[in-house]
């Protein structure tokens, strides 16, 4: 099975990472201290502080956005007939930041009413996005309406921003480039279930979503109940995106890059499709951070940055690719 | 009351009527033709039979129950649908395509073996693990007729099978394979096909019935024999044609010129 073969070897890349991740930083944890703290061991309790309440968190926070993004692109790209929908790209993301923004200026910094703002907003960004580009076969329609959604919402974060100067806001960098420096065991308490749970129950939808790649008319005579297909696949989107980026503001481009790469090697069915675009994300996104924090090290870049390194060239690369064909 | 029943069913759009009061009782057992110009209503027709065109007045019903009160995984079980339209561009492989056919019927892959049968009866078996997009016209026409077989496999009689123009990309010797295989499927597994075709030989030498329309309304209907008559067809398709016996079969064939 290629699928397994792919998601072991995306699993193992995972944890080397993850190992590397936690080991690497200001302070370097031998690999031999991570170990024994997996397993109960003595270790220096500077270490041991380190990667229990700094690096963990941060490395679950990474590999679970990264998830919930490029499961995010799957999905959509599949829903929309349209290979450059990204959560990012058409507007879900923003309206996500816009939605959280909104909520940490009115006082729901905590528990559950941060995430829940986003998904809101992440909900209102796609629904505006499927109405404007109604006739979702046009690859431009949808990319145009997702500009005009981000240009928005971009507007409306930033005039937050600049209103509120509220410390339950960080900055405008964090909601538009992305950070998982905030990370703690708290903040993975809702994300982990709210990223998760979708990402799983999206797989209950796999064969409805091959049958949508037939065109709407045909995966409804198949037995698809395509309206209530679409509405489940947007929320369960909208909540892992919008869980996401409350948790770590918006990171461009996974939803993009990985599940292209995982439709190279795994091809488009979806059961295949969105656990690799899964593993693939938790795998870019673990990578940039780490880089992100060690390349100009003590500084720290934007996650959005690293990822947009990756994911600006790649989209370039498709869109000269589609317009050979 | 068993199969699909169209009753005075008229469709409009945009203030104009594509089909207008046109009733059709598709037998179990038969392969039924819908023919006649473009425009004619042919496609619209079909649409409300599968239940994708909602009617504006009249019903169509299956096994007595409006289509509208049935679920589309229901339905799906009870009749395949073929369109005309293709709108595939991922590169699903063709077994990938077939085993969509089964998406009604549970289960979270069909059967293996079903799905290679229904590739090998519509003669694409050997294309079964290459990308669908990269097919010609004529072997993705067919690798999506194998995918509505595999939807009717194993259905009760009187399931219902409805294609729009299945044979339109094909060359000659599928042209005939196809329609020899819709006419076995309607004989000897009992289902109701409804089938448009534009080649009137065709349709002589296989249908069972043909319904024959023009600018939405039905113009005839019966047995090729009947329907297949000159006067008939220059009404319907403003052509003057000849009908001549075949020398073999005797079912009419239609002569140009």
């Amino acid at each position: 099975m290629r699928v397994a073969a792919v998601g072991t070897a995306l699993a193992a890349a995972l944890l080397g990472l993850s190992a590397a991740s936690v080991a690497t930083g200001a302070v370097p944890v031998p690999p031999s201290d991570v170990l024994a703290l997996l397993v109960g061991g003595v270790v220096d309790p500077v270490h041991a502080a380190v990667v229990t309440e700094l690096r963990l968190p941060r490395l679950l926070l990474a590999g679970l956005v990264g998830a919930s993004l490029a499961t995010g692109g799957a999905l959509l790209q599949g829903l929309f007939h349209n290979p450059l929908a990204d959560p990012q790209l058409v507007g879900v993301s923003a309206g996500a930041a816009l939605g959280a923004a909104a909520g940490a200026v009115l006082g729901a910094g905590t528990g559950i009413a941060l995430p829940t703002a986003a998904f809101l907003g992440a909900l209102a960004a796609a629904g505006v996005v499927s109405a404007a580009a109604a006739s979702a076969e046009r690859t431009a329609d949808l990319l145009l309406a997702g500009i005009a959604v981000n240009a928005l919402c971009g507007a409306g974060v930033g005039l937050l921003v600049f209103a509120a100067d509220d410390a339950a806001l960080r900055s405008f960098t964090f909601w538009t480039l992305g950070s998982v420096g905030g990370a703690t065991w708290p903040t993975l308490s809702w994300v982990a279930p709210l990223v998760g749970l979708p990402l799983v129950a999206s797989l209950g939808q796999a064969r409805a979503m091959d049958a949508l790649l037939l065109g709407d008319a045909d995966a409804e005579a198949l037995g698809v109940a395509v309206g209530r297909t679409r509405l489940v696949v947007v929320l369960l989107t909208a909540a892992s995106v919008g869980a996401g980026v409350a948790a770590c503001g918006t990171v461009a481009f996974v939803g993009l890059v990985c599940p292209h790469l995982a439709r190279l090697v795994v091809g488009p069915s979806h059961a295949g499709l969105l656990p690799v675009s899964a593993l693939a994300g938790a795998v870019l996104l673990v990578a940039a951070d780490l880089l992100a924090r060690t390349v100009v090290a003590p500084v720290e870049l934007p996650l959005g940055v690293v990822t947009t390194a990756v994911g600006g060239p790649f989209l370039l690369w498709l869109l000269a690719r589609r317009s050979r064909r | 009351m068993i199969g699909l029943r169209a009753d005075r069913v008229t469709v409009r759009r945009g203030g104009r009527a594509l089909v207008e009061n046109v009733s059709l009782r598709p037998e179990a057992g038969e392969l039924h033709v819908l023919a006649g110009a473009n425009g004619a209503g042919k496609s619209t027709l079909l649409g409300a039979l599968a239940g994708t065109v909602r009617p504006d007045e009249g019903e169509v019903t299956l096994d007595g129950r409006p289509l509208s009160a049935w679920s589309a995984r229901a339905l799906a079980r009870r009749r395949a649908v073929l369109g005309q339209r293709e709108t595939l561009s991922e590169g699903l492989s063709a077994r990938e395509v077939v085993a969509l056919g089964r998406y009604a019927h549970g289960g979270l892959s069909p059967r293996a073996a079903l799905v290679d049968a229904c590739l090998r009866e519509t003669g694409v078996a050997a294309l079964a693990d290459r990308a669908v997009p990269t097919l010609s016209g004529g072997e993705r026409q067919r690798v999506h007729l194998a995918r509505a077989l595999a939807q009717v496999s194993g259905a009760d009689p009187g399931a219902v099978l409805l294609l729009d123009e299945p044979t339109s990309a094909l060359d000659l010797a599928a042209q005939v394979h196809v329609l020899g295989l819709l006419a076995s499927l309607a004989r000897d597994r009992g289902l109701a096909v409804v089938c448009v075709l534009h080649d009137l030989n065709l349709a002589g030498a296989w249908a069972d019935r043909i319904t024959l329309l023009r600018g939405g309304c039905r113009v005839a209907e019966g047995p090729p024999g009947d329907v297949l008559v000159p006067d008939v067809l220059q009404e319907a398709l403003g052509v003057r044609v000849h009908v001549l016996p075949h020398p073999i079969s005797g079912r009419p064939q239609v002569l140009l010129g």
